[in-house]
């Protein structure tokens, strides 16, 4: 009788240690979007315009210099921080300022951020300023679109277009 | 913080207390959650291998290889893929009980730091090695945990946001995999097997495999569960989705709902909090120091049972210096001696009938309790009970069940660090001096305080190791109970019908479960 209770205990230690394990691995679900949500992400990476624009040495200061380091412009290696405005249908989703990155800030500013919104049509607008010396956006882009659930739209910076890119 | 442990080691002593009924102390799960720990990785390591074999390290064919392992060949490969999970999760539901149990019991403190110390970073890369694991099935979970992960990487200032965007954005390519396949199956692995090795080597006589019958209770469990649920996938990862309801492996992926929540610079912050916390605990505060065990080197004649039962390595023998005949001597290492005093109990010198009109001395001494002072107690305690019918002896430990309560007419206690002290020829002793019976007692059996003190005390009793109790000794006037904290009542009985029996000249002395 002894015996057959230690291996009930035993059969019933074995199944909640089981038990315990299994309901860990998956369970609770988590819910990292409700089902009627879809997301929206910025990322990309981008050199900024420089900070200070370059300077023309005279001809004093290029004599100073040797004749391998006489180069006719003087450039500031420090790049201007980049702040990227987000609008979902008007409203502010973010307006965010990353600076570039490195000891000199002469680095391209990685841009990331973020959003759930409700699935359905948006009209959808991007702007970035990379330049402290030009005021306004220089950058923007807008488009009406229409998001599924559970889509992810990712927005990233088109170099050669000057644009923004929606995929 | 003492009544936070007082409470802790409550909790795990009733627990192990059920455990021993149902388990029996040998295979008590919560005496062997390190080696049971040891099996579950082996369990990880062969059911891997047997996956990695069908599995495609490629992004195009990494998913479909893992579903048909799961759904075409699920009486084997299918089950070898839960079985790599459950056993992965069932480590580190022993990882978290071997430390609480360790922390209650107030085993990681005083010279015992290092071995808690070193099993922090073990615990991250078990954590980091499973983690990289659900990279590998390239499933909508994979994505997931590999688009957090990046944003947690690129937090770091070195990183500067390069990672993420090999997903977002990007595409991934084979190469990823075969540095997924790298990490998972070498890198991480071999990392492991460093940092186990030196979460270990400050220890001695330690325990890789649990016992037989536990190891394969637990593995039939854990292959009932692979087939009654099998772990599945979620979705194939798509970089045009993001995912409503994931189910997380909560053992492994519990930081990723909170980088979402919080932010990857918080997630950081908090995790290297509690690094940081679990790596200082020992010196919060730090342990009293008691005296180490010291080598008497006039009376030392290079035995080696000191350094050969020592559990912590703190005791080896070493070239002599003295000139003697003897080629090796006995050294204590301080930083690694916990002065549970199994070295004296150990040491072949230690025999209560030497030196009788002189203060006794042997090779190795604890300068707290001195085997002269454990003879000293001895000669008194037979003192006091001399001419009482049923005159008992109990020997035990600090850490056992308390023995004051014991003591009446006729029945004395004697308390030491660690049972594992008590040289057998002192059961000899007592009888031969007095005594109509000793008790032995001290820790639960199989979980000895200072490790392995009660079971190298049953060897010694039996005869299988030095020093050897003599063989003119009459067994049947020993009574070994093994008792911690929770069981004074248990051993009060077994004392009482113990007692009954010597008195009882007729009568039969009954013979104990651990003797029988």
């Amino acid at each position: 009788m002894k015996r057959l209770g230690a291996i009930l205990f035993q059969i019933g230690a074995y199944g909640l240690f089981c038990a315990l394990v299994y309901y860990w691995s998956v369970n609770p679900g988590y819910h990292y979007l409700q089902p009627h949500e879809a997301e929206i992400r910025v990322a990309f990476k981008h050199a900024a315009q420089l900070k200070e624009p370059c300077r023309q040495r005279t001809r004093e200061e290029l004599a100073r210099l040797p004749p391998n380091m006489r180069s006719a412009k003087e450039c500031s290696r420090e790049r201007s921080p980049v702040i990227v405005k987000l609008l979902l249908d008007g409203t502010f989703l973010t307006r965010k300022t990353f600076p570039p990155p490195g000891l000199h800030g002469d680095g391209s500013a990685f841009i990331y951020a973020k959003f759930s919104v409700p699935a359905g049509a948006h009209h959808l607008e991007i702007r970035m300023d990379d330049s402290l010396r030009q005021p306004g956006f220089e950058v923007s882009e807008a488009r009406t679109l229409t998001l599924d659930p559970g889509q992810l739209l990712v927005i990233a910076h088109d170099v050669e277009r000057q644009g923004f890119v929606f995929h | 913080m003492s009544r936070f442990h007082t409470l802790g080691n409550r909790l795990f002593s009733c627990m192990e207390k059920s455990f021993n009924l149902g388990f029996g102390n040998r295979w008590n799960p919560f005496y062997h959650l390190g080696s049971l720990t040891f099996f579950f990785f082996w369990i990880v390591l062969i059911s891997g291998i047997y996956v990695f074999i069908l599995f495609e390290t490629s992004v195009g064919h990494a998913f479909q290889s893992v579903e048909y392992m799961t759904h075409e060949q699920w009486w084997l490969a299918g089950v070898m893929r839960s079985l790599h999970r459950y056993a992965s999760d069932a480590a580190i539901i022993s990882i978290f009980l071997h430390m609480f149990r360790e922390f209650f019991r107030d085993r990681y403190r005083g010279v015992r730091w290092f071995s808690w110390f070193t099993g922090v970073p073990t615990l991250w890369l078990t954590v980091v090695l499973g983690i990289s694991g659900y990279w590998l099935v390239w499933d909508q979970l994979a994505f997931y945990v590999a688009v957090a992960t990046s944003e947690l990487v690129d937090w770091l200032p070195i990183a500067q946001g390069s990672m993420v965007l090999n997903f977002i954005g990007g595409e991934v390519s084979d190469r990823f995999f075969t540095l997924m396949s790298f990490l998972h199956l070498l890198a991480f692995p071999v990392g492991m097997v460093f940092l186990l090795w030196i979460h270990v080597s400050r220890i001695s006589h330690v325990d890789f495999v649990p016992p037989f019958g536990l190891a394969m209770g637990t593995l039939a469990a854990l292959t009932v569960l692979s087939l009654i649920a099998p772990a599945v996938s979620h979705g194939p990862a798509d970089p045009g989705l993001a995912p409503t309801t994931l189910h997380l492996d909560w053992f492994y992926l519990n930081i990723y709902p909170l980088i979402d929540t919080l932010g990857p610079g918080w997630a950081w912050g908090l995790s290297l909090s509690v690094t940081a916390l679990l790596l200082v605990l020992p010196w919060l505060p730090p342990q009293r120091p008691e005296p180490v065990a010291e080598v008497n080197l006039e009376a030392c004649n290079g035995c080696g049972g000191c350094a050969r039962d020592c559990p912590f390595g703190a005791a080896s023998m070493q070239p002599r210096t003295d000139g003697k005949g003897v080629l090796l001597q006995s050294v204590v290492d301080p930083a690694l001696c916990t002065a549970c005093g199994i070295c004296v109990g150990a040491c072949g010198a230690s025999n209560p009938y030497r030196q009788a009109r002189s203060d006794l001395t042997i090779g190795i001494h604890l300068p707290r309790f001195t085997v002269d002072e454990l003879r000293r107690q001895t000669d008194r305690a037979l003192e006091t009970m001399a001419g009482h019918p049923g005159r008992i002896l109990i020997y035990g430990c600090d850490h056992g069940a308390g023995l004051e309560p014991f003591r009446e007419p006729g029945v004395e206690p004697i308390t030491l660090p660690c049972t594992g002290m008590l040289p057998p020829s002192f059961l000899d002793y007592a009888l031969t001096q007095g005594a109509e019976g000793v008790v032995v007692t001290g820790c639960r059996s199989g979980d000895c305080h200072f490790r392995i003190g009660n079971r190298l005390t049953d060897e010694r009793l039996a005869g299988l190791r030095d020093p050897k109790l003599f063989t003119r000794t009459d067994r049947s006037r020993i009574l070994v109970h093994w008792a911690g904290a929770g069981d004074r009542q248990r051993l009060g009985q077994q004392i009482r019908r113990f007692r009954a029996g010597l008195e009882d000249p007729n009568g039969s002395v009954p013979v104990p479960e651990e003797q029988a």
